[in-house]
């Protein structure tokens, strides 16, 4: 199920804050976990027998580790081990086998050694981020951040809560093992709540939605014939729908939680607006970027080790966190693409960055973030290269005479290209501009700031089901035939 | 501690909203709003099976069917539609359907006739076959005593390229664009066809400054101008009729909002408010004419396209034809007057004994499309009659 749809909106989620609002305060959770099943067995129902069944073998797993006393680090550490085996090898088997696979295939194929007979594997949605959550939740126990949860069932609540199960916040569990046992629910805080989700639900529908459709019909065409000008719009177009993707989801994954009473982590902030690609790290995705910090890149040594091995940890880590996003080289090259970056930067030194002129920094990383975005959109890395040749590509701007379903207005209607416009307003904004006018608070400052929001927040919800209906309903003239 | 009614009147408001909104799916106790106008295809019916359960087909089909029964679906849809041609002076594009192109002063457009007037035509090749089986058809009724007439409409696009907004031709012209019956034509009239040359007759009119002869809401010609159309017809088709069509009188010609097939594309919008983009148009009104018994009329068999029900329904309104049977696309059968579908097998009929009780056959198709076989409907007479 999808939070940016009618079902869920005007079914799922009355039905479900009815039923755990008028739940006793110690069956909330019960609610929340059965809930959570439904939401994640909706569309997939096998793979939420999986899930369960690896979350309960990571359940046992982290119970021995906290019975072996500290001073059996060994056993301890194989206990971990196992765990993390145990996670990773789910994470490995559904998302990257496929791609295993077909690069042995391709490898045996051109030494002329036939081929590996193989099934596809079908991806459990989800599964990249509630691996994370788990890996999160044995380090934590092993390292003694938190103890193992009272019982299953609150385990079970910790990876599977609906509103982060699909696409995150990546929670680690020391953040929200207090919550699981104790939280407030307060008319404010739901009301924040509401106010987050219907924000991030008009971020997805009327703002991503109308994107995606325009990048999709762009990175659909041929695009070794691709004018520049076209080739322009598509990426434009694709790194807004993104961002409004991605942090509409994770607003409605933090509305969500905090109508629910509890608080998750930020996971953008205003990534666009950033001086630096090491800056745009620290406000895109941020719920990933601290598990790669903690996880990955302090125990492969961090910055304690010279600025060479630093420069090659940060690549690692990005290298890393690009196949972690898709299991294919473009990922990949995405990584190590970001991960160069970024050493690049931090052995030019922060003083230098920071002498250039804010606009010019803020153009700068965002054109060298967009020029990553063409390695994240295209499905391979020779289309991703054919790609940028085409931005550069000045001498063929436009198209003379293009294909009657790629002349501009069926490439980019009016109505979206209003929308890129406004999202690049949006996502342009400094920081000060909206701690103004308390935007990151979750409540009003004033009550004429609360009439604001209302208003905002109604908008949202009366044009994204507007959207969203309007995507239902397909009328013919005529039928004809 | 005081406390503040507002967060909780707000909370209830939005929980509200929602639940009530979805309790009208299953319990609509609103009022569901003005129906969506244009065709749609229903979502298939759930089916409750394990199979299709665990493959997360069966959440698939809820979803469908609730998406088009959740509460207000139908304001939401107008909704969406407003804003994009009020703002935007667009029509939301479909991902299927009919697709409607707005432009200036609300002109619309079906997308189909804008593609078909600016893309070179696929059937050249078979376009000679096709003229030969029906000047054979042509020739085989004239034996039966039976004229045959082909009329061919014209495209809205064709006539007024100039209210297309110019980006959809990609920099080409409809002028340039030999449409299938243009290639056509040379052939049809060395073949001796008795057709009906809509878009000549059209691209006349213009020129000499007569308006109105398409709405600007819809897609098919006007009801005045085809009722000019009608009166060429009569004039083509009676001299070789057993029971000729009577003439018809016009009573008067008010103006008022566009109606049914002139307003056929801006219903398919969907819009909230359509009364300002309602641009008035000519309404002839026919009188019945009484001169001719019903029994004396001519009955006639229609093989036709969209653009053929404003040509029937004027001659009934007229009184100048005896009840008879619609071949709408040669696919579906209707009783005329009245449009009643009949349950029919096209395959069936045995055309010797069925055409003689007609004085004609007319068949209407469109400019842009290559309909010259009338969908099969040439090819079978040229079987089924010796």
């Amino acid at each position: 199920m999808v939070f940016a749809s009618l079902f869920f909106l005007y079914a799922f989620l009355p039905l479900f804050l009815g039923c755990y609002y008028l739940a006793p305060l110690r069956w909330r959770n019960a609610v929340a976990l059965v809930a959570s099943v439904v939401f994640y067995a909706w569309g997939e129902p096998v793979f939420a027998g999986i899930l369960l069944v690896a979350s309960v073998v990571v359940y046992l797993i982290s119970l021995g580790i906290q019975r072996l006393p500290v001073t059996s680090r060994r056993p301890r550490q194989w206990l971990l081990a196992l765990g993390l085996v145990a996670s990773l090898a789910l994470l490995v088997y559904c998302k990257y086998s496929n791609f295993f696979v077909a690069n042995l295939n391709g490898l045996l194929g051109y030494l002329r050694h036939g081929s590996i007979a193989w099934t596809a594997v079908a991806l459990p949605i989800g599964v990249s981020f509630f691996t994370f959550q788990k890996i999160s939740y044995l380090v934590d126990v092993y390292r003694g951040t938190s103890r193992p949860a009272r019982n299953l069932p609150d385990f079970l609540l910790y990876v599977m809560l609906f509103p982060q199960l699909i696409a995150g916040p990546i929670i680690r569990y020391h953040d929200i093992a207090g919550q699981i046992e104790h939280r407030d629910h307060t008319a404010d805080r739901f009301l924040a709540g509401a106010w987050r989700f219907l924000l991030g639900l008009g971020r997805k529908v009327l703002f991503a939605n109308p994107l995606g459709l325009v990048a999709d019909r762009i990175f659909g065409h041929d695009l070794a014939s691709l004018p520049a000008a076209y080739a322009w719009v598509g990426i434009l177009c694709y790194t807004f729908q993104i961002y409004f993707d991605f942090a509409g989801y994770s607003d409605m994954a933090i509305g969500l939680a905090r109508m629910m009473g509890f608080e998750f982590i930020e996971n953008f902030n205003r990534p666009y607006t950033a001086r630096s690609v090491t800056e745009f790290w620290r406000r895109w995705h941020i719920s990933l970027t601290n598990f790669m910090r903690d996880y990955l890149y302090i125990p492969l040594g961090g910055n304690r080790a010279g600025s060479s091995r630093t420069g090659l940890n940060l690549w690692l880590v990005f290298l890393v966190s690009g196949f972690w996003h898709g299991a294919s080289t473009s990922f990949i090259a995405w990584g190590a693409y970001h991960g160069s970056l970024l050493s690049l930067e931090r052995g030019l030194g922060r003083q230098r960055l920071e002498r250039l002129p804010a606009v010019l920094g803020t153009v700068l990383t965002f054109l060298l973030v967009l020029l990553g975005w063409v390695l994240f959109r295209t499905a391979t890395l020779a289309d991703a290269i054919t790609y940028v040749g085409r931005l550069f590509d000045f001498a063929h701007w436009n198209a003379v005479n293009p294909p009657l379903d790629f002349v501009w207005p069926e490439v980019i209607s009016r109505r979206a290209t209003a929308v890129l416009l406004l999202a690049a307003v949006i996502s342009f904004l400094p920081d000060r501009f909206w701690t103004r006018f308390g935007w990151d608070d979750p409540l009003p400052r004033s009550f004429r700031g609360g009439v604001l929001r209302t208003v905002i927040a109604a908008a949202c919800l009366l044009l994204a089901s507007a959207a969203l209906a309007g995507q239902s309903y397909n009328p013919f003239i005529y039928f004809r035939f | 501690m005081t406390r503040r009614p507002w967060p909780t009147l707000l909370v209830t408001l939005f929980t509200g909203t929602l639940a009530l909104v979805g309790l009208q799916a299953v319990w609509p106790f609103l009022p569901q709003g003005e129906k969506l106008r244009g065709v749609s295809a229903e979502p298939p019916p759930v089916k409750w099976d394990w199979t299709e359960f665990k493959a997360g087909k069966t959440a698939r089909e809820i979803e469908a069917w609730y998406n088009v029964r959740v509460g207000l679906r139908n304001f939401w849809v107008m909704l969406d539609n407003q804003v994009s041609y009020t703002f935007f002076g667009e029509v939301n594009p479909r991902s299927e359907g009919s697709r409607v192109i707005a432009g200036e002063h609300d002109w619309f457009f079906e997308y189909q006739y804008i593609e078909t007037a600016v893309t070179p035509s696929l059937w050249r090749a078979a376009v000679p076959s096709v003229v030969q089986r029906l000047k054979s058809v042509q020739e085989k009724l004239a034996r039966r005593g039976i004229p045959l007439l082909v009329v061919v409409a014209p495209s809205k696009v064709e006539v007024y390229p100039e209210h297309v907004p110019a980006a959809y031709f990609g920099g080409r012209k409809p002028a340039d664009n030999l449409s299938d019956f243009e290639l056509a034509r040379p052939l049809l009239q060395a073949a001796g066809i008795n057709y009906y040359d809509g878009p000549a007759r059209y691209a006349a009119w213009k020129a000499a400054g007569e308006r109105n002869l398409f709405a600007r809401a819809g897609t098919h010609w006007s009801y005045q101008s085809s009722l000019r159309v009608l009166g060429e017809i009569r004039a083509r088709l009676n001299p070789g009729m057993r029971h000729p069509l009577p003439e018809f009188t016009v009573s008067s010609t008010p103006v008022g909002p566009p109606r049914v097939t002139d307003r056929d594309l801006l219903d398919l919008t969907n819009l909230l408010v359509t009364s300002p983009y309602e641009h008035s148009q000519p309404y002839p009104v026919l009188q019945p004419q009484h001169a001719v018994p019903t029994d004396q009329l001519p009955r006639i068999l229609w093989v036709h396209d969209s653009f053929g029900w404003v040509l029937i329904d004027q001659l009934y309104a007229a009184h100048a034809m005896q009840p008879s049977e619609s071949l709408y696309y040669f696919n579906t059968v209707y009783r005329i007057p009245g449009a009643v579908k009949q349950d029919t097998d096209l395959k069936k009929i045995d055309w010797e004994v069925r055409l003689k009780s007609y004085d004609a056959v007319v068949i209407v198709w469109t400019e842009i499309a290559f309909d010259f076989d009338s969908w099969g409907f040439i090819e079978t007479l040229d079987r089924a009659l010796p």
